[in-house]
């Protein structure tokens, strides 16, 4: 199989390359929420039927179809509607059942055989069959977007009417994983009857809820399926999701009671909510990096990335601007992954000394001026970049911080033209291989640099055949990133929510995402 | 009245090649905007060959000239396009969003209008004296306010305080809707209102020294009576043209102002396209904007001839 054709499958991740609009000073810390660790409120109390709950996020979903799902919003969103085979268990750990009971790899990994719950049926009263998980899975397959993620599965045989046998083209342990995601939704098959435009409209699934109603791009309204699967879920009668951009609007709307929940609350407005109402994932799945443009000077010089990543003490950028909601990284696989394997670095430690003494052994010219790239939409980013131009400036390294929206941004980094740029990537499932496959594809994050190594990693990785082996792939490569230092890892920010007190059974996982047929509402 | 008729007609001709040379700019300026759609739709995780692909169903494989004249041929037939994001069609986003975007323009006006009336009437019958000085001190004030910092103050220590005004959305009855539109009307109107005050205040000092106005304190006319009968009627016509052609800068205020107080209406689509790379939308809402303007000051002009018989269509 071509290296890239197998890189392509397992594309899997989020990364944002962000900036940050500079505003005076840092996060004010005094009287800062205090967040509980863990990502889960330890509320207690038995869950309570009924209410309706309100949920503020910044952005819309990509649609309802499955294919075209790349937003977090679209991850959170999908399937509550159009459950998949495989959920992601409460911590983010690892897999749970879904609308399968069970998906047992053969030993050789080359076939899954998939057991459907009994109960599992559409929100129309139609019984899941494995008719539709075979249809469902023509339907990934045939995506522009993720097809060839699921393209190893060469065809799926259906024994009865509650089974199904994906055969794949080769061994191949990590398609579990992307079983869990919401670009492998079930759907009935034929779309119910419907015409392919049609059934994305208001599609029907087996998941928890099903859509009342929508305004695309601002609301979306989901009732309770009368025949989800699982007896007495989903608790509430309705949540009802509103697009607010505004982080300040959604903390106003969160304060004035319009709201009940807010997904991912930036850093800088975290001390104005109610320390008790603060929820965390932490350590998050996500990796704040500084990259920069290997393709030409000076970040293709290592002694100047050595010096970059030497000048920057992270637990103090941690304190001072993330107000404390981080930690230093472990490596460039955010630790609370499964198989994650820290490597040697000691990422957490700053020598500003050999910061400089490796600045003078580069090929840095003193007299040139850099460059460094943020997402102005993100605002705490923006004051980590001012703050690292400023110890990047004492050790006499010159840059100034550009502010661009998100596009520009890609657009400038996939065509080469930065120095240095600053964003983040994230996770969306339980698995190192996960993030490892996209610091492959993405040659280590678009800085250009030669991705062999992580080529390799990854497709050790997904050829294991024990853990052992595949915490040695992901060993492998972060001891690489440790010496070569293809890009620099700052942090791993908390991934923080708001939620009312009333709010019961909220669990984040590390990459942010959360069961909503969990919650209830507390009387 | 034919003349009128003829008048109008005349004007809104002129208007196509001007809103079709808006279309055009913004699709240029749209073409050359660093971040590619298809990337964008696509996201970072897609391969390239993904990214050709939904750029070739987005129609962006083509050159620029080709898409335009695409987009004039959809633009006879009424169809603006659909959004990259979920295939909304964009005629529908702004059918659902546009009403919002009135209320809050109307609004916004209503109350430019309530509150520069009295106070150009209190300043230019106290001229130079404190009254006027105050006026034009909070005139000057005003102006120098951004209108998301006004919002955010307003949000932040009027709504949530009183619990008198939503922080956010558009609600659904009429009550509601009235309700929330108040503040952002507010915030727009804090910016317009001390333009209105200073034209109308100068408006009616001038006439204040007309001789007619002499006349009619000769025969006793005096106080709220000549104000309303003699001075506001006639000073009120320069401040209607500038009350029409300020609707046209509410609309960019309207962009802020949507986006700070949630309000889903055309400029915070608008603000969202815009960041998404949605051509679709921001083209289809630009349009949009375009076409109200030229109405507007088509609307101001003839209003104009209608309060002032002094001017003449020709």
């Amino acid at each position: 199989m071509a290296r890239g054709r197998v890189l392509h499958r397992w594309l899997a991740l989020w990364l944002v390359f962000a900036l940050a609009l500079t505003s005076c000073g840092g996060s004010d810390q005094d009287g800062g929420a205090a967040p509980k660790p863990g990502g889960r409120r330890d509320d207690g109390g038995t869950p309570q039927r009924g209410g309706e709950l309100v949920v503020a996020r910044s952005d819309a979903i990509d649609g309802w179809v499955p294919d075209g799902a790349i937003a977090p919003a679209s991850y959170q969103t999908l399937p509550l509607v159009m459950e998949p085979l495989l959920r992601f268990s409460d911590d983010g750990t690892d897999l749970m059942p879904g609308l399968a009971s069970s998906v047992e790899p053969d030993a050789s990994a080359r076939s899954y055989t998939v057991k459907l719950q009994d109960a599992a049926t559409f929100s129309d009263g139609t019984p899941v069959t494995s008719a539709d998980v075979a249809f469902s899975v023509e339907q990934w397959k045939e995506g522009a977007l993720f097809g060839a993620i699921y393209s190893p599965i060469t065809a799926v045989e259906t024994p009865d009417d509650k089974t199904a046998v994906l055969r794949l083209d080769g061994p191949n342990s990590f398609l579990e994983i992307a079983l869990s995601w919401a670009n492998a939704a079930i759907i009935p098959e034929d779309f119910g009857g419907m015409t392919r435009d049609d059934f994305y409209q208001e599609p029907i699934g087996a998941g928890p809820f099903m859509i009342e109603s929508e305004r695309p791009g601002e609301q979306i309204v989901l009732t309770r399926n009368p025949h989800y699967y699982q007896e007495g879920l989903p608790y509430l009668d309705k949540v009802t999701f509103n697009v607010v951009a505004d982080s300040n609007e959604r903390v106003l709307q969160y304060e004035s009671g319009d709201v009940d929940l807010i997904e991912t609350v930036p850093a800088d407005v975290v001390a104005q909510l109610p320390s008790d109402e603060v929820l965390a994932a932490e350590p998050s799945a996500q990796v704040v990096v500084v990259t920069g443009n290997a393709k030409r000077g000076p970040w293709n010089d290592l002694e100047f990335r050595r010096a970059v990543s030497q000048a920057v003490n992270r637990e103090d950028l941690i304190e001072s601007v993330y107000a404390g909601l981080g930690s230093p990284p472990k490596g460039v696989i955010p630790p609370s992954l499964p198989h994650s394997v820290p490597g040697e670095c000691d990422w957490s430690e700053a020598d500003p000394d050999a910061a400089a003494s490796a600045l003078e052994a580069s090929s840095y010219d003193s007299d040139s001026s850099l460059t460094l790239l943020v997402d102005a939409a993100r605002g705490v980013d923006s004051l980590a970049a001012e703050a690292i131009v400023g110890v990047l400036g004492d050790i006499g390294i010159q840059v100034r911080v550009e502010r661009v929206d998100f596009a520009t941004l890609i657009g400038r980094l996939l065509s080469g033209d930065f120095d240095l740029a600053m964003g983040y990537y994230t996770a969306i499932s339980p698995s190192a291989g996960d993030v490892l496959s996209f610091i492959a594809t993405s040659s280590w994050i678009y800085t250009g640099f030669d991705p062999t190594e992580a080529v390799e990693a990854f497709e050790a990785f997904s050829a294991a055949e024990s853990d052992t082996e595949r915490d040695q792939a992901i060993e492998d490569v972060e001891n690489f990133a440790c010496e070569n230092l293809p890009l620099v890892p700052l942090l791993h920010p908390d991934l923080v929510f708001a939620a009312k007190t009333e709010v019961r059974g909220l669990a984040v996982s590390p990459f942010g995402l959360y069961h909503v047929d969990r919650l209830w509402l507390a009387p | 009245m034919p003349s009128r008729f003829h008048f109008i007609l005349r004007r809104l001709l002129h208007a196509v090649p001007l809103v079709l040379g808006i279309t055009l700019l913004v699709f240029l300026l749209l073409d050359i905007t660093p971040g590619d759609p298809a990337r964008t739709v696509a996201g970072l995780r897609a391969s390239p060959e993904a990214v050709e692909i939904v750029r070739e169903r987005l129609g962006l494989h083509e050159n620029v000239v080709v898409r335009y004249g695409r987009y004039l041929g959809g633009l006879v037939r009424g169809d603006l396009g659909r959004s990259n994001r979920g295939g909304t069609e964009v005629t529908a986003i702004i059918g659902d969003r546009l009403p919002v975007t009135l209320w809050l323009l109307a609004a916004a006006a209503l109350l430019s209008v309530a509150i520069s009336v009295p106070a150009a009437t209190l300043a230019a019958r106290a001229r130079n004296r404190l009254p006027d000085h105050g006026v034009r001190l909070m005139s000057l004030v005003a102006l120098n306010m951004a209108s998301f910092w006004v919002g955010y103050m307003l949000l932040r220590f009027v709504a949530l305080p009183s619990g008198w005004f939503p922080v956010g959305g558009f609600g659904g009855s009429t009550l509601e809707r009235l309700r929330a539109i108040f503040l952002p009307a507010a915030t727009l109107a804090v910016g317009m209102a001390p333009i209105l005050t200073r034209s109308l205040r100068s408006s009616m000092i001038d006439v204040l020294e007309s001789d007619y106005v002499s006349a009619a304190r000769s025969v006793g006319v005096r106080g709220g009576r000549l104000v309303r009968r003699h001075v506001l009627r006639n000073a009120l016509i320069p401040t209607s043209t500038l009350l029409a052609s300020q609707l046209g800068y509410l609309l960019f205020g309207a962009v802020v102002v949507e986006f700070a107080f949630d309000l889903p209406g055309l400029g915070d689509a608008m603000v969202t396209a815009t960041s998404r790379r949605d051509f679709s939308v921001v083209q289809g809402i630009t349009l949009v904007f375009a076409l109200t303007v030229v109405g507007i000051n088509l609307l101001a002009d003839v209003v104009h001839t209608v309060l002032d018989p002094r001017v003449t269509i020709r």
